[in-house]
């Protein structure tokens, strides 16, 4: 029972760190940035590449792989962030809904990323070569070493995000997401806070993308469905705190492993989609389209 | 030869949801991912309907049917959510369709799909490629020039009034749910068409045709659809550019699922632009 507890907690930070992602690029962007799935799509073959490549033994392979899809979607989410702010604010001169643009320009991005993921090494799924050993023996369990590579490493991540949230640029964009208006009013430069909000989005989606590649492999879409089950985390509270992704990540966690008891793993996956369009269909659009932004 | 008509019938096919998913946008402000949901939903009840030895008008009917129902229920999500909260919503329903279609073995087929589909037949031309472009071409001609009537009937001056406030028409007596029934209607009934013309084509169909490529695909082809009486020709150019483009890859010797990636690479990309081509365009104005 506690193995599955473990699973759960997994989980739980697989969707937390995802919704982390979201949210602050929500908060700093007013939309959803569909940046996420490609930065996680890309960490995820960039480890497989990098662990198959060199053939490392475990410890050194994970390390070398974790780096690499690091390091690549921290490039991807600093560039995205720097060019999506010039052509959003470009974009602001014209009579049009950035909202709206942010989520098509990223969901192109991500389909594109995909496209030429899928264009280069070809279609299906690629695994890490040590991926049949990973399992570790800890307090008596089995355990499988992406788990607790996620959970090692979420909680890691989430407790920088935390402690970030409470430094000048982390306050700076709780308070651009409560109103950009008013920051701007006290001094807030959005420019300031565009780095580190790449930073912690880059961060949260290489772990997913090294987790995703050790637990089940990568293909080209897997950034997609992790998209949704982040959007999930993010929206579950209704609340514009960042904090509330943990909760929220915590939740679809738990109720996606114990589900699992009792019905097939497929269909849970069906019921999750199910209940995250469920959340934004009852969440609604306020008629100021504002929302819990 | 029956490769230049096999690119010919695609790009009439993805024009017809090209010029209904413009007209979508156009008329309710939303931009919906879930097109493959109403292609593929409509693709299956084709093919489950010939599996169940109905006659093929029956099959065409019910597909029909469904797919526009399936239309109607997709939009009908705009009645509460709107912009990209509309846009997140129908991602959701894509994802959650495909894996259902995938789970639900019994009836679907699952990952495998239907094989053996009936094709429409066409007596009146020998040619498989070419019987089924032409009845594409048919569809294409005729869509466009309902929507055009539509356009220029007064049902769009109520559906004026719902796109620019929800309070505005209610004002005037505009029914929101009535007139979001009737375009969900009419764009799934279009979208459906397609899904019967690819069932028919293909002679076989699983649930990868119908994910989010498919309605990636439609979207970037819907961003260069012109509205008005030029709707037809930028419908079909915009097709090729996305869909018969990448398809002429084959020639130099790529394997047709890299080409489905590099028809998504292009989509992507075109999707990722459409902001610009719209500034470009003159659709947003200076402020």
């Amino acid at each position: 029972m506690s193995n599955i507890w473990f699973i759960a907690i997994a989980q739980g930070f697989v969707f937390a760190l995802a919704g982390i992602a979201i949210r602050v690029q929500y908060s700093l962007f007013k939309g959803f940035d569909f940046s996420v799935a490609a930065s996680i799509a890309v960490a995820a073959e960039t480890f497989t590449v990098v662990a198959n490549r060199f053939q490392l033994a475990p410890p050194s392979a994970l390390l070398a792989g974790t780096l690499s899809s690091l390091t690549a979607s921290l490039i991807i989410m600093c560039g995205w962030n720097l060019s999506i702010w010039a052509v959003l604010r470009r974009l602001k001169k014209f009579n049009k809904n950035t909202g709206s643009a942010l989520f098509v320009t990223s969901l192109g991005f991500s389909v594109g990323a995909s496209g030429l993921i899928g264009l280069l090494r070809g279609p299906g799924l690629r695994q890490s070569f040590f991926n049949a050993l990973a399992q570790v023996s800890l307090l008596g369990m089995k355990l499988e070493l992406s788990n607790l590579f996620i959970i090692i490493t979420g909680a890691l991540a989430a407790l920088a995000t935390l402690l970030w949230l409470r430094t000048p640029s982390g306050l700076g964009l709780a308070l651009i997401a409560q109103n950009e208006e008013f920051a701007q009013e006290l001094g807030v430069q959005k420019i300031r806070i565009i780095m580190p909000c790449a930073i912690v989005g880059g961060a949260t989606t290489g772990l997913i993308g090294s987790y995703t590649s050790l637990s089940s492999g990568s293909t080209p879409d897997i950034g997609l469905p992790i998209f949704l089950y982040g959007a999930g985390a993010a929206l579950v509270f209704q609340s514009a705190r960042i904090q509330s992704c943990l909760w929220g990540g915590s939740l679809l966690g738990i109720f996606y492993v114990i589900s699992q008891l009792f019905v097939s793993p497929s269909w849970v996956n069906a019921i999750l989609f199910g209940a995250v369009v469920l959340l934004i269909t009852l969440r609604g659009s306020s008629r100021t389209r504002q929302g819990l932004r | 030869m029956s490769f230049l008509l096999t690119v010919l019938f695609l790009c009439f096919t993805y024009a017809i949801c090209g010029i209904a998913a413009r007209w979508l946008s156009a008329k309710l402000g939303i931009d919906s991912i879930a097109h493959g949901v109403i292609i593929g939903t409509s693709a299956y009840t084709y093919a489950l309907c010939g599996r169940a030895n109905i006659s093929t008008g029956g099959c065409i009917i019910s597909a029909l049917l469904i797919g526009s129902f399936t239309g109607w229920l997709v939009i009908l999500l705009s009645e509460r959510v709107t912009g990209e909260d509309f846009a997140l919503a129908s991602f959701g329903v894509q994802v959650l369709w495909l894996v259902t279609v995938k789970n639900w073995d019994s009836v679907t087929g699952g990952v495998l799909g239907v094989p053996g589909i009936r094709s429409i037949p066409a007596p009146w031309v020998s040619n498989f490629p070419l019987s089924h472009a032409i009845v594409a071409l048919t569809i294409l001609l005729f869509s466009g020039y309902i929507l055009h009537r539509i356009d220029l009937s007064a049902f769009s001056g109520g559906v004026a009034l719902l796109k620019r406030s929800k309070e505005l028409a209610f004002t005037f007596g505009v029914p929101s749910l009535t007139v979001r029934s009737q375009v969900g209607l009419a764009y799934g009934l279009c979208l459906s068409a397609t899904g019967v013309l690819l069932a028919s084509f293909l002679t076989f169909i699983s649930p990868d045709q119908f994910g989010t490529n498919i309605s990636v695909s439609v979207l970037a082809i819907s961003f260069l659809v012109i509205s008005g009486q030029r709707r037809i020709g930028s419908g079909i150019l915009g097709a090729f550019w996305v869909v018969g483009a990448p398809q002429l890859l084959r020639l130099i010797g790529l394997s047709s699922t890299r080409v489905g990636f590099a028809q998504l690479f292009l989509s992507g990309m075109l999707v990722a632009c459409s902001p610009f081509i719209a500034a470009a365009s003159g659709k947003a104005k200076p402020q």
